[in-house]
């Protein structure tokens, strides 16, 4: 009955497999000789995507929703929990949408309208940075965390690249490559200071394995102040995935050169692998922030006050720097930096609220990704002089050419502002909730600047709706020749926005429940900080071993609950 | 029959027609707009029956008819809805308005049609729901979400400065809004905190204990933004600027019930909520209010635009209503209420006036207009008329709430227990120059457009064109009516007003207010039991 915990590797990488699988089979398909093979890619990768929603459903849904024990592969190195199922879950069923706003990869920028032969290398670097972001959620040690990122981050680099036959999106790559490659390596840097000191890799074991060390185990009982600098690195390394404050810089160019439905996968992708993985890494340090525990504590206050800068100057940066722009791309791209300052703070929020603030990351992640692809999707139906629609003044008379066009772009805008009944609303009202009911310092200044900046942003959300509905003047361009796919992306994406907004309670309220249970549940296997932040008094080897008398507690009333059950 | 179930009709309908009419061809201006009528003229008979149903069993003092599904119960909130002896007037003013100023927009909007009847519906859907609203989620979304279509009315279908206009009350509002919320958040948590309970419904959140100090930054989140939207004095400067470039229709609803959710989220949730902090502010605010009487009164007069000038009478009657509810008694809440009535029926019939000159002649400048009363006298009546209504002659519906509020703040004793809140006599008289001030720029408005000489601008209008330079036709007839027959009846017999609300305003000033404030003079009583009360 021990194995109920533990399954084989295979089992916990199934999606990511299926998805790999999918990317290889693009690659094969790409170099055959016959052009008309190609138009199956985006079924392929279509088909793969599906299948690997499918198995997650089967393989995780089935098997342990019931129970909400993690599940860890043999060795260690992957975990399944809740969180990262419905991370997943998110993840892929955005990248199915993502994938219909790029099923026509190089549409908008050919100047003679012929159907130019689809690559193969964009579908395929696709499904390996989607596989990226689902194998970030299930990483259990700093390897497979570093390899994951590595796998969402390297093909994107290729995507920017190859998005569109101009100078503008070589120059975005090389930009995006040279900045990704210096994250990257101060990502290492950190996660080999943390191996080096605590000399271990891991994050977090299985209840049967208690003899495992983990960092946060370490942390505790040997502190050491290299975890800050390792710390600090790492916070820095990630800023660059996810676009925020000091590594903000290169987000406007890429997301300029980058073909529309790579803006609108790189809106996503690492910013998400980028929150997980902070979440992971700040788990790892114990929540909540700020707690007095220890001596050592103030490496969580550290960290806490570093990220409460980081959000508060993330929030306001990027909404600055989105009121002068005047390019539609630009603006968006500002605006994902603002989202991001949003973001941080559902994740200094922490865990031991009652909005939890992973479910406010995950609604607001998938909430901000089906608007952005929206708008994105959107601007790549649209060329004008065979190339893409990016000024805002191009947009002017939108309305009376395409009315539909500017009514999805409305709505999407409207959700990305926060207007009530739509998506928007509610991912804000998750996130300030998990916000005002933490233990943050200064939480009422800092909600503040929140929504000032909230206010704020409206300015430049609003004019792009006004260069698409309050503007005079002609839409002088066209529609993409081949449009069918994007217009479903399109559709999907406002239908998705309008669902979460009036029945929110369709994704967040199983996701916040399953998360609660979870959490009770595994609250014997972690030392008692993680719940209220009460000080931690007594001896912590005690504690420590106390844990384990709990976990293993815990696991055998399961065990005979099952037993009886049958 | 389940009479509950009126209530997300009355929403649903015109949600449902907005939907329906995007449908709808492109060309069918028409259709389109005798569609939008019949939904929202529907919706107003929904509320309509809701009326005749609660009236022969008399109004209690509590929620009358309550409707309740849940929305997000893992945060405590629930689509839930409800309608007192307060909400229900102002409901009955929302689908009464929205008819007429869609009917008054026949004429006037060529321009994009489905989309602009579909947002006027969804306008009525949203401005109802914040006056349905029992749960205080449903009562920002609302709130907020009015904004949406109002910032595109004004925006598309508004004069040639309207994007500046349409982006200044999006901001504006927007920026007020969102600090409301992250109060609003507070409280919620503050409750949780006390209770172990997480809700959204706004009776259960009365009964939140609040130090002093909370209760102040509530007020300063909570003002900033309802006094944007109602707008008090200083913050009123996006109003005279969007009524100028809103088609009429827009500025009808605009000053008709959306100056309203203003005053409205006043009563309903600051008064209640946060009594002590209103209290001591309530001077404060009086103040504000007397200036903005004052001084958009005389901004009023120097005016050339008859729209304007209306628009700044606007800002200045709401200066009324902010003094009543702020006199903390009876009279004062009541007077209030009637005067949100009264203004939006009287002021929304001056913008549709207005706007009828305006289709025959192009021009709203006094510079340009005169002596019309010769030309167009039904219409010369109905102005003159609807202004002597805004200034508050006997025996229209203007002078009873001008009067029960001057009264109520004449005799203002304060709240119970907070020290210097008390109005008194000296901020009766003030506000009553006001009445005065109002009698001049109004008349001296008729006087100009009306009388004396008769001056035309040259317009040329095709043949096939509508709006000739001629009196009344049947449909501005239709639109003037039913708001003159009300304004009489509110006028000579608004009785039917104060016996249907006195129980409710009753209940509301005793039950919440008065014991919030002994409550918090007694905070060793424990929410818990208050709460396990009722």
């Amino acid at each position: 009955m021990e194995q109920q915990s533990y399954i084989v590797l295979l089992q916990v990488l199934i999606p990511v497999i299926i998805l790999m699988t999918g990317a290889s089979l693009c690659l094969l398909v790409g170099v055959a000789k016959n052009g008309a093979f190609r138009h199956l890619l985006p079924w392929i990768s279509l088909i793969s995507i599906g299948t690997a929603i499918g198995m997650l459903l089967y393989c995780d849904c089935v098997k342990w929703t019931d129970s909400h024990i993690n599940m860890y592969s043999e060795d260690n190195s992957l975990h399944v929990t809740t969180r990262s199922f419905y991370a997943s879950l998110i993840t892929l069923v955005i990248g199915a949408f993502l994938l219909f706003i790029g099923w026509y990869p190089d549409d908008n920028h050919d100047p003679k309208g012929d159907p130019v032969p689809i690559s193969a290398e964009f579908f395929s670097m696709f499904l390996f940075s989607l596989s990226g972001v689902v194998l970030v959620t299930m990483a259990n040690n700093l390897v497979v965390l570093f390899l994951a990122l590595e796998l969402v981050s390297v093909p994107t680099y290729v995507m920017v690249t190859l998005s569109r036959p101009v100078g503008q999106a070589r120059e975005a790559g090389l930009k995006y490559f040279f900045l990704g490659a210096m994250a990257a390596g101060l990502l290492v840097y950190g996660f080999s200071l943390i191996y080096g000191i605590s000399g271990t890799i891991f994050f977090d074991s299985p209840i049967s394995r208690p003899d495992t060390m983990i960092i946060q185990q370490q942390i505790l009982s040997n502190p050491n102040p290299y975890y800050f600098l390792a710390l600090v690195i790492i916070i820095a390394g990630l800023c660059f995935k996810v676009a925020a404050l000091p590594l903000h810089f290169y987000v406007a160019d890429v997301y300029q050169g980058a073909s529309n439905a790579v803006t609108a996968m790189l809106a996503f992708l690492p910013k998400f692998a980028g929150f997980y993985s902070l979440y992971i890494i700040l788990k790892a340090i114990g929540y909540p922030l700020w707690q007095q525990a220890v001596d050592f504590t103030s490496l969580t206050s550290l960290s806490g006050d570093i990220l409460w800068w980081l959000a508060a100057g993330t929030m306001t940066v990027g909404n600055i720097l989105a009121l002068r722009q005047s390019n539609v791309k630009r603006i968006l791209a500002y605006s994902s930096v603002a989202h991001t300052g949003y973001m941080m703070l559902a994740l200094i929020a922490g865990t031991s609220s009652f909005t939890d603030g992973t479910v406010a990351i995950f609604f607001y992640v998938a909430v901000y990704a089906v608007s952005t692809l929206g708008a994105f999707g959107v601007l790549s139906l649209l060329q004008k002089n065979g190339d893409e629609v990016q000024e805002l003044s191009d947009l002017y008379g939108l309305s009376k050419k395409y009315p539909g066009l500017a009514a999805a772009m409305a709505i999407c805008v409207f959700s990305l502002i926060g207007m009530p009944f739509t998506g928007g609303f509610i991912g804000k009202l998750y996130v300030f909730s998990s916000l005002v009911q933490s233990s943050v310092p200064l939480k009422i200044t800092l909600l503040v600047v929140a929504l000032i900046n909230a206010a704020v942003a409206a300015y430049y959300y609003l004019k792009i709706l006004g260069a698409c509905y309050l503007q005079e003047g002609q839409f002088e361009g066209s529609n993409v020749s081949r449009q069918n796919p994007q217009l479903l992306g399109v559709g999907l994406a406002c239908v998705a926005t309008l669902v979460l907004g009036l029945m929110p309670g369709l994704l967040a309220d199983p996701m916040q429940q399953d998360i609660q249970v979870h959490d009770q549940k595994q609250q014997g296997g972690k030392p008692a900080f993680v719940q209220g932040g009460d000080p931690v008094e007594y001896d912590l080897e005690v504690q420590i071993r106390q844990s384990y008398l709990r976990k293993t507690a815990a696991n055998i009333t399961q065990l005979t609950q099952a037993h009886s059950l049958k | 029959m389940n009479y509950s179930a009126l209530l997300p009709f009355m929403l649903l309908v015109p949600v449902a027609g907005a939907i329906g009419i995007s449908f709808f061809g492109s060309n069918e201006r028409c259709k389109t707009a005798k569609t939008a009528l019949g939904v929202s003229t529907l919706a107003f008979v929904i509320s309509l029956l809701m009326l005749f149903h609660i009236m022969p069993n008399g109004i209690s003092a509590t929620a009358e008819l309550e409707y309740k599904l849940n929305f997000l119960p893992m945060i405590g909130s629930s689509f839930h809805l409800g309608v007192d002896g307060i909400s229900l007037w102002l409901i009955l003013l929302t689908n009464f308005l929205t008819p007429i100023a869609i009917l008054g927009s026949f004429s006037g909007i060529s321009n994009k049609p489905k989309t602009y009847y579909s947002l006027m519906l969804l306008l009525q859907a949203g401005m109802t729901g914040v006056f349905l609203s029992m749960d205080l989620l449903f009562f920002y979304m609302f709130f907020e979400f009015t904004l949406v279509p109002m910032f595109l009315l004004v925006g598309i279908w508004g004069g040639p400065n309207r994007s500046k206009a349409a982006y200044k009350l999006f901001i504006y509002t927007m920026a007020g809004g969102v600090l409301t919320f992250g109060g609003l958040l507070f409280v919620v948590w503050k409750y949780y905190t006390q209770t172990d309970i997480i809700t959204f419904d706004i009776i259960s959140l009365y009964a939140t204990s609040l130090t002093p100090e909370e209760q102040f930054w509530i007020f300063v989140a909570l003002f900033a933004g309802f006094a944007v939207k109602v707008p008090v004095f200083p913050f009123h400067t996006w109003l005279p600027l969007a009524h100028t470039e809103a088609p009429t229709a827009g500025s009808v609803i605009l000053a008709g019930v959306l100056l309203k959710l203003g005053t409205y989220g006043f009563m309903k949730l600051m008064l209640p909520m946060i009594p002590q902090a209103c209290a001591e502010m309530a001077h404060f605010v009086a103040i504000l209010a007397l200036i903005g009487i004052i001084y958009t009164a005389l901004a009023a007069w120097v005016q050339t635009d008859v729209k304007k000038l209306v628009a700044y009478s606007s800002v200045s009657h709401l200066g009324f209503c902010m003094l009543g509810l702020f006199a903390f008694n009876h009279e004062g809440l009541s007077g209030s209420l009637l005067y949100m009535v009264n203004h939006g029926l009287s002021t929304g019939a001056l913008f549709l006036v207005i706007g009828m000159f305006y289709e025959r002649y192009h021009t709203r400048e006094f510079s340009k207009i005169g002596g019309l009363s010769k030309k167009m006298p039904i219409m010369a009546f109905f102005m003159l008329y609807f202004s002597f209504s805004s200034i508050g002659l006997p025996g229209l519906n203007g002078f009873v709430s001008e009067f029960v509020i001057l009264y109520s703040t004449f005799t203002s004793t304060g709240l119970a227990g907070v020290e210097g809140s008390a109005l008194g006599p000296t901020f009766a008289i003030i506000a009553a120059t006001g009445v005065i001030l109002s009698a001049i720029y109004m008349l001296w408005m008729c006087q100009r457009v009306l009388f004396g000489p008769l001056k035309e601008p040259e317009v040329h209008h095709n043949e096939d064109e509508e709006q000739l330079p001629t009196d009344l036709n049947k449909r501005e007839w239709g639109l003037l009516v039913p708001l003159a027959a009300l304004v009489l009846i509110l006028g000579v017999y608004p009785k039917i007003y104060f016996k249907s609300t006195d129980p409710a305003i009753d209940h509301l000033l005793q039950n919440k207010i008065v014991a919030k404030i002994e409550q918090d003079n007694n905070s060793q009583t424990p929410v818990v039991a208050i709460h396990t009360e009722k």
